[in-house]
């Protein structure tokens, strides 16, 4: 899948590129055409933190094709709201924030994983 | 049905035609009584190279021609939704005999050993997230809530193996110990190689007709069809443990069938996972919530227990070619209804349930069907 139009690095940070529905403020990743919680169609681009808290994890010991060895696989809830499935770069803290960073994927492509942070400020 | 294995040898066409004509010859039909067909199949255009045309190429192979044929594709789902097409054609009206086919092969795919990836998970699977890791993250959320203990998982592909040894049909039918289970490689934790079905190549179809066929054709040793419902993702599920799309597809179908789920004497359930096995006896209402675990250590779901669940031996056993595994659940609950499952019977089985789920779409599975089936008249 081509992951480009879905993720923007800046200065080392990953930004996820999302829709934001301007009625009730649902926001979606991936974008969508009509929002999901209220049915408004005209959602609006809208650029994620890429922060979030991870809500699940486990170690994934047998890759798919495409991987090479053995990683970390974690639900992440984004501090906008929607659910990613990705990998981790490293098991979380106890807050269990992460924060989207750049990082190979299938077949070392380049795309996006999350990385354990500090506590939010 | 055919048997489900790795059969390199054999093509969609004729694997697929063994099975046409083996229902034909079950129900004692030509293949001229057929009027439409319906075939089930998911991987077929990555992997064959033909995206379309799988009924009809099965159709030619068992010399039939001319009807008219819809391809059906719904993910794991896809032969459980080649036989809805089927029950509703002929309930419209428009057909009195239908044919449901599901096949499919996996054995030519390249990445043996590896975990299959999910048409549904694009981004997911870009990502580093495919069915092994959803279903080991419900596992582990199960464990917290209901005290299910990897070994809880484990005894399911005990106890499917153990039915497995009464079903030619069956792809691995040699018995299984918790320790070997528990002790094969990792594939996502807890999820270890033995609690994942195998994939394989298989075929399977069903003839389905109206009353009016059913009484020129005599009613001796048929099934009827009590209820079929389909049901897709509400997306963004709040619980990994629970599957909201199943618990929707049964219900509508007890009430469409007006059977309540303590009647289901027997079932075949989407076992993808032992954890998921245990997942469903919940999300299909045949136990209370976080009853599952119990019904696993008390044998309830054992042949010989009250509600005994993949007597096939499920996709854990007989793997899981992915358009044939719904039609062939429902050649084992037909089996079953008939009396004719000799030493994996059900004793006096008369309601039966059989589903299927398959696909990912925002964080819920895509597609669920539950097929509600009721013996026709007492076995003799």
């Amino acid at each position: 899948m081509e992951l480009a139009g879905l993720f923007t690095v800046a200065a080392g940070a990953v930004r996820l590129r999302g829709t934001r529905c301007p009625a009730c403020g649902a926001v979606a990743f991936p974008g969508r055409v009509v929002c999901g919680a209220c049915g408004c169609r005209s959602l609006e681009p809208a650029e994620l933190s890429g922060l979030g808290q991870v809500h699940a994890f486990t170690t994934v010991d047998t890759p798919p094709a495409g991987f090479d060895r053995p990683y970390l696989a974690a639900v992440v809830d984004l501090d906008e709201g929607p659910r990613v499935f990705a990998m981790l770069t490293a098991e979380p803290g106890d807050g269990r924030r992460v924060r989207a960073v750049p990082a190979r994927v299938r077949h070392g492509r380049p795309g996006f994983a999350f990385e354990p942070i500090g506590p939010p400020q | 049905m055919t048997r489900f294995g790795k059969f390199p040898e054999r093509g969609l066409g004729d694997l697929g035609a063994e099975a046409v004509l083996a229902a034909l010859d079950d129900a004692g039909l030509d293949g001229s009584a057929v009027q439409v067909a319906y075939a089930g199949h998911a991987r077929t255009g990555r992997l064959h190279g033909r995206e379309n045309g799988v009924g009809q190429l099965v159709l030619w192979h068992a010399g039939i021609r001319e009807l008219p044929i819809t391809g059906v594709g719904n993910f794991c789902a896809s032969g459980s939704s080649a036989l809805r097409e089927a029950v509703i054609a002929v309930l419209s009206g428009l057909y009195e005999v239908a044919l449901a086919i599901g096949i499919e092969k996996l054995s030519t795919r390249a990445e043996k050993g590896r975990p299959l990836t999910s048409d549904g998970m694009e981004l997911e699977g870009e990502l580093g997230f495919t069915p092994p890791a959803f279903f080991a993250l419900s596992a582990k959320r199960y464990m917290e809530l209901t005290g299910a203990t990897p070994e809880t998982f484990a005894l399911v592909a005990v106890k499917n193996r153990r039915h497995a040894a009464h079903n030619p049909y069956a792809q691995y039918r040699t018995p299984l110990t918790v320790r070997e289970v528990l002790d094969a490689p990792m594939v996502a934790d807890p999820l270890t190689r033995l609690s994942c079905c195998p994939t394989g190549d298989g075929a399977a179809a069903a003839v389905v007709v109206s009353e009016a066929a059913a009484r020129r054709l005599g009613r001796a040793r048929m099934v009827r069809v009590a209820a079929t419902n389909l049901a897709s993702g509400g997306y963004r599920p709040a619980e990994l443990a629970s599957f909201d799309i199943d618990v929707r597809a049964a219900r509508g179908a007890y009430e469409l069938a007006g059977i309540d789920p303590g009647d289901v004497d027997v079932a075949e359930v989407h076992d993808a996972f032992t954890a998921t096995e245990v997942i469903h006896y919940e999300d299909l209402l045949l136990c209370k919530r976080g009853d599952g675990p119990r019904m696993v250590h008390d044998g309830e779901t054992a042949l010989g227990g009250r509600l005994p669940v993949s007597t096939s031996g499920g996709l854990l056993s007989k793997g899981h070619p992915l358009g044939a595994t719904g039609v062939a659940q429902v050649h084992e609950i037909v089996t079953q209804l008939r009396g004719e499952a000799g030493p994996r019977q059900v004793e006096g089985a008369r309601v039966g349930l059989a589903h299927a789920v398959g696909g990912f779409l925002d964080g819920d599975e895509a597609s669920s069907a539950v097929h509600l089936f009721v013996r026709e008249r007492p076995q003799p």
